[in-house]
């Protein structure tokens, strides 16, 4: 018998809707915590979207500055700052740590539909973060997968994932996303202040914080071009 | 007047059957020969594997962070040396001046990814100070090009390394052709940048020109996000018996600094005594190996002396009837084998050790040999050692162990009862 009168595809396909605009631009700002005896690092960066396939990233923080990353499609490019060429990243390396934080490039950059991935049903209702959510369960219908379960808490009235746990095969958690503040912008709710903590390693976490948030602009098509990065 | 008499006999026995003394002589001294060849040669493998594993590897001491080894397989260059006050040099200048002590080496070991047309091949690089390195002596290996230059953010030169053949051969890369690599930096980030190739350079271990690059210290702190730091400081001690006693030392400084995180580890202990494990265990492999050798040949003296028992039964007989003890029967005997042994281990010394001296001055090819596929810390040329104890070992050894062979087919001659041996019964 279902929990909602919406069926869990319906819910994760309404939550994916909002985050559907056809560009986007922010300057993004991370605070990496890697352990009590390790000082905090900080990075910032400015982030081109153009759909879900075309991403443009150039971080900006004096340690990081010049160094660029390229998504088209499924390739993600990088270029440092004394790099002459740029670099597909490929296979596992896209399971490595954006810039050292908790998010991995396939977290950051992944353009997949959730419900291409996996099979939803939705497991109960409850409030989480101070939101009434649909408590959602998500198991992968495909192999060699990052992350083959996951758990969604999405938001009942504007279908923002509140919390989403990230699951291994073994069923170990990996890492838990919180979003802590959303920004209402054009009829989008977009999560601006996100959380990211690494299950598997002791107070280890990433704050994520989007600023000068700017959606459906035009944005250059020349700008999500190898020759752009290579520049 | 006796024992003279005894002496001298067994003496001229030998000649009596001339060619089963040949036989006997022959059979020990190619087992001597055998045995002096392989101990040089295994010597001289063991040394050299001991050399490159403390140059390359372990030195004799390793200063770390404490909690690198736990997360190695993490490549944590975030666990490094910074030093207590200033920099890793505090470390490196106090260590320096540390009595036993020869070199000290700020090095980062880390491994890399090279782009090499979209797709990425594994690589290892060594990040060094040339100032520091007077045992690898780089410059002197390099067989193209040059040696890198030192690059910062600040200079106008473009970064520089230095590939080894096989792996330069194996990327298609020549001498100022452009590699781009992407590793994890200390910040566990991504670390992008372009190098040129400056030289290639012949290290002669397989298993470092297969893997290794060679970059400047100051470079690929830079490149890693690691200013100022370094992942390991290696230490040369004058010789590596006191390295417990420097690494003791060495933590004894350390620790007048509160919250010390580092620690020194002599080669000994380091990964488990890894590396000990191979070096002693290789070294008592071998050594069984040319102790069976000597045994089958110390048969053929047993043998031989066995067949001379036999041969000689009336003869013991009629010494013993005319009143010759057991133990001048067992000397006599006793003494025959260690005429033939001393003769057969002279001339094995001397053939075991010329091969020993030509080898120590050409070498082995030990990549041909060993097929190329060696995952060891091994040279290509092995140079066999030669020297004075070698030959005093082989030719000692040779007579001692025929000797004590010889010992129970003499001691069997004594028990033979004089007029059963006269009837040529037994």
């Amino acid at each position: 018998m279902s929990l909602s009168a919406q069926t869990a595809e319906e819910i994760i396909y309404k939550m994916e809707q909002n985050e559907s605009f056809s560009s986007i631009y922010y300057e993004g700002v991370m605070s990496i915590h890697r352990g009590k005896n390790r000082p905090v690092s900080v990075k910032t960066f400015k982030v081109f979207s153009s759909g879900k396939d075309r991403t443009f990233i150039e971080f900006t923080n004096p340690a990081d500055r010049g160094t660029k990353y390229l998504k088209i499609k499924d390739e993600l490019w990088i270029k440092g700052p004394y790099a002459e060429e740029a670099t597909k990243i490929s296979g596992h390396l896209l399971r490595e740590n954006m810039a050292g934080s908790d998010f991995s490039y396939e977290d950051a950059l992944e353009n997949e539909k959730l419900l291409e991935l996996y099979e939803p049903y939705i497991e109960k209702e409850e409030i989480v973060n101070e939101r009434n959510c649909y408590r959602i369960v998500l198991k992968s219908k495909i192999k060699n997968i990052s992350y083959p379960k996951r758990i969604v808490w999405v938001d009942k009235e504007k279908f923002f994932p509140v919390k989403v746990e990230l699951y291994a095969l073994s069923g170990v958690l990996l890492k838990e996303m919180n979003v802590v503040e959303t920004l209402d912008i054009s009829g989008y709710t977009l999560p601006v202040k996100i959380r990211m903590e690494n299950k598997q390693r002791i107070d280890n976490w990433t704050f994520f914080e989007m600023k000068s948030v700017k959606i459906n602009i035009p944005l250059d098509s020349k700008l999500f071009s190898k020759q752009q990065l290579e520049r | 007047m006796k024992k003279k008499f005894i002496i001298l006999t067994a003496w001229k026995n030998i000649f009596r059957n001339k060619r089963r003394s040949l036989l006997s002589i022959s059979a020990i001294a190619v087992a001597v020969s055998l045995v002096c060849f392989m101990k040089s040669y295994v010597d001289g493998l063991m040394e050299n594997m001991a050399k490159n594993i403390f140059l390359f590897q372990t030195g004799h001491v390793k200063i770390s962070h404490k909690d690198y080894e736990k997360e190695k397989k993490l490549m944590p260059l975030d666990l490094n040396i910074s030093g207590f006050e200033s920099d890793y040099t505090e470390i490196v200048n106090t260590v320096s001046k540390m009595s036993g002590v020869y070199e000290v080496l700020p090095r980062i070991h880390f491994a890399s990814f090279i782009d090499r047309k979209d797709k990425l091949k594994n690589v290892l690089v060594l990040a060094l100070d040339l100032q520091h390195e007077k045992s690898l002596n780089l410059k002197k290996k390099i067989i193209e090009g040059r040696i890198f230059e030192e690059w910062t953010p600040e200079k106008s030169n473009r970064p520089e390394i230095i590939i080894c053949k096989t792996l330069a051969a194996e990327l298609g890369v020549k001498c100022g052709d452009k590699v781009t690599m992407l590793t994890r930096s200390a910040e566990e980030g991504l670390a992008h940048m372009t190098f040129y190739v400056s030289g290639i350079v012949s290290t002669e271990v397989i298993n470092i020109d297969k893997y290794y690059i060679f970059m400047p210290l100051i470079t690929a702190q830079y490149f890693l996000k690691m200013e100022n730091a370094v992942l390991e400081i290696l230490v040369l001690c004058k010789t590596k018996n006191i390295a417990n006693k420097i690494a003791f030392m060495i933590n004894n400084f350390m620790n007048l600094n509160k919250d010390n995180p580092y620690i020194a580890e002599s080669w000994t202990v380091q990964n488990d005594g890894q590396y000990y494990k191979i070096l002693t265990m290789g070294t008592k492999i071998y050594s069984l190996v040319y102790l069976v050798f000597l045994l089958l040949a110390s048969l053929v003296i047993v043998n031989t002396t066995m067949m001379t028992v036999f041969e000689r039964t009336k003869e013991i007989g009629t010494i013993s009837a005319m009143g010759m003890r057991g133990k001048d029967i067992i000397l006599l005997f006793f003494l025959e084998a260690v005429f033939l042994s001393v003769i057969a281990s002279f001339i094995g010394t001397f053939i075991g050790g010329a091969f020993s001296f030509f080898f120590s001055r050409a070498g082995i090819d030990f990549a041909t040999l060993s097929g190329g596929g060696m995952d060891f810390q091994i040279s290509e040329r092995i140079f066999t050692t030669f020297n004075s104890s070698l030959l005093v070992f082989s030719f000692l050894f040779g007579i001692i162990v025929s000797a004590l062979c010889s010992f129970f087919p003499a001691k069997y001659a004594a028990k033979i009862e004089p007029v059963i041996a006269i009837r040529g019964r037994m």
